[in-house]
């Protein structure tokens, strides 16, 4: 099985670097949503415009208004990002 | 007998003071400098300046945005918005005015800014043509641009009455003050105004550069006002935030201060070129007496002049001429000061914090010195304020304020007394 390329703490690492969330604010828990956390539509942009700058992963914004959790973001980034090395 | 006023009839008051200055973070700070000449100009520390005709400019050091707001909103917006934010929650403070505790939809922001986010935007270009436009952040799109301040500050405090920004160069400090005062008039309460900028990184400057404005003497004096020596302006960064208040309203909720009553205001423009100098003062004169018809007093009444002081020979002596055409025998004799020879010219800061040594002056009974002018320019007629402070009872004051591409305004503001205050006749002396 391969390594998960794209990690809780990459993603952390965004929200605290890009967002402004104190390591404290970004929480354990997979399931809370960009939106509980307190990210607006704008920060989401951003968010997604990290992916695409640092991982090379583009996310169409169909795709992106169904991300909901955090979670699902790591799922989804590293579902692209293993496909793109399949192919 | 209480009667409800017509709207004409509402005066505009200040009643919150929020400083953010080179020579001085917070008014207590600010003003004790700036009445004892302290000068906040120096060579460049924010980047390496060795390689610009400018090195020398009024910086804010030791200012610290997480003192006043989130790193998350930090991360959002730029340094200018930061000095804005910070200015904003001083003046709520000074004033005892908490936004919460009204309707949202009877305050207004309404602040100037000549530049917008410079270094936000800088650092943004600069991964636009480095790395390609999938690099821009997407706080670009809200950091950049001139109401951006004013758009933050309405967002944190919760307001909602109808608010704006003011891009008119060195005069948009005045230019802002008087749009809250129209908003009073209007039925507004409470409007956060004034400004601030932050205009000293290496884009930014070089866009100033461009003016040939700027001084290139690279020492701590090279602002010299109303000098022989003059050889162009320093530029700054920081300003002021005023809260201006519906008089009524604010006696009602107990301001702790009122400061004074934006009582007159006069604007023009030079229509002459859009850079060089206007062939004679008698636009900014005219903004003058303006201002003092608006005000419905005589050039007698006023006891302090604070110019604009640009700092080179020609918009000097224009200046002189204007304070001469339209003040008459009085030019000579009222005190004239350019405490911003301390703090470099902050464009849409600028007046803004020129109207809040103006209101302190009426409060403390002092006017703050001009610095670095001690050679005043042959025959300029002015009783400019040289070296250190003068005591004075201040009650009237203008403002002066012009910016580049023609601006002129002028700001009347009259100390408020206590018997004003306590004597409900007042309320309908106009």
């Amino acid at each position: 099985m391969t390594e998960a390329p794209f990690t809780y703490d990459d993603l952390k690492h965004i929200l605290v670097e890009r967002i402004g969330l104190s390591e404290a604010e970004v929480p354990e828990d997979l399931d809370i949503t960009f939106g509980e956390l307190g990210l607006d539509s704008l920060a989401i942009v951003e968010v997604q415009l990290s992916l695409q700058q640092d991982y090379g992963v583009s996310i169409p914004d169909e795709d992106a208004d169904a991300i909901g959790t955090l979670r699902e973001a790591i799922d989804y980034t590293n579902h692209r990002l293993l496909s793109v090395e399949v192919v | 007998m209480m009667t409800t006023l017509p709207e004409r009839r509402r005066r505009a008051v200040i009643t919150g003071i929020g400083v953010v200055a080179p020579n001085g973070i917070g008014t207590d700070a600010w003003w004790s400098a700036t009445t004892s000449g302290t000068s906040g100009i120096n060579r460049i520390s924010r980047f390496d300046p060795s390689r610009y005709a400018t090195q020398f400019a009024g910086e804010v050091d030791g200012f610290d945005a997480l003192d006043y707001i989130s790193r998350r909103l930090m991360m959002q917006t730029d340094r200018w918005t930061w000095m804005g934010l910070a200015a904003a929650n001083m003046a709520f403070d000074d004033a005892a005015f908490r936004p919460d505790d009204y309707d949202p939809y009877s305050m207004s922001v309404i602040t100037a800014s000549s530049s917008g986010g410079n270094e936000f935007g800088q650092v943004e270009i600069q991964k636009l043509w480095s790395k390609g436009a999938n690099h821009v952040g997407a706080y670009q799109s809200i950091a950049w641009f001139y109401a951006a301040t004013t758009g933050q500050i309405s967002i944190q405090h919760g307001i909602k009455g109808a608010s704006g920004v003011v891009v008119t160069e060195g005069a948009g400090g005045i230019d802002a003050l008087a749009h809250g005062r129209r908003a009073v008039f209007r039925g507004i309460d409470a409007v956060v105004s004034g400004g601030v900028e932050a205009p000293i990184g290496p884009y930014a400057l070089t866009c100033q550069m461009a003016t040939g404005r700027l001084s290139s003497v690279a020492d701590e004096t090279a602002y010299r006002p109303f000098d022989e020596r003059a050889s162009g302006y320093v530029p700054g960064e920081g300003g002021a935030i005023l809260l201006v208040e519906n008089l009524e309203s604010a006696i009602r909720r107990g301001a702790p201060t009122i400061y004074g009553e934006i009582l007159g205001y006069g604007a023009t423009h030079d229509g002459h070129h859009p850079w060089a100098p206007p062939p004679d003062a008698s636009q900014l004169a005219r903004a003058i007496k303006l201002a003092l018809r608006d005000a419905r007093i005589e050039p007698e009444d006023l006891d302090v002049v604070f110019a604009d002081g640009a700092a080179s020979r020609a918009w000097d002596d224009l200046e002189a001429q204007a304070l001469h055409e339209a003040l008459g025998d009085h030019a000579a004799a009222v005190p004239v000061s350019v405490p911003k020879s301390m703090t470099g010219r902050l464009y849409a800061g600028g007046a803004s914090l020129d109207v809040a040594s103006a209101l302190l002056a009426m409060r403390h009974g002092v006017i703050p010195p001009t610095v670095h002018a001690d050679r005043p320019i042959p025959g300029c007629g002015l009783d400019i304020v040289r070296d250190v402070s003068r005591s004075a009872d201040v009650r009237t004051a203008l403002v002066l304020a012009r910016g580049y591409g023609g601006f002129n305004s002028a700001l009347v503001l009259r100390r408020i007394s206590t018997p004003d205050i306590t004597n409900d006749a007042h309320l309908e002396a106009r």
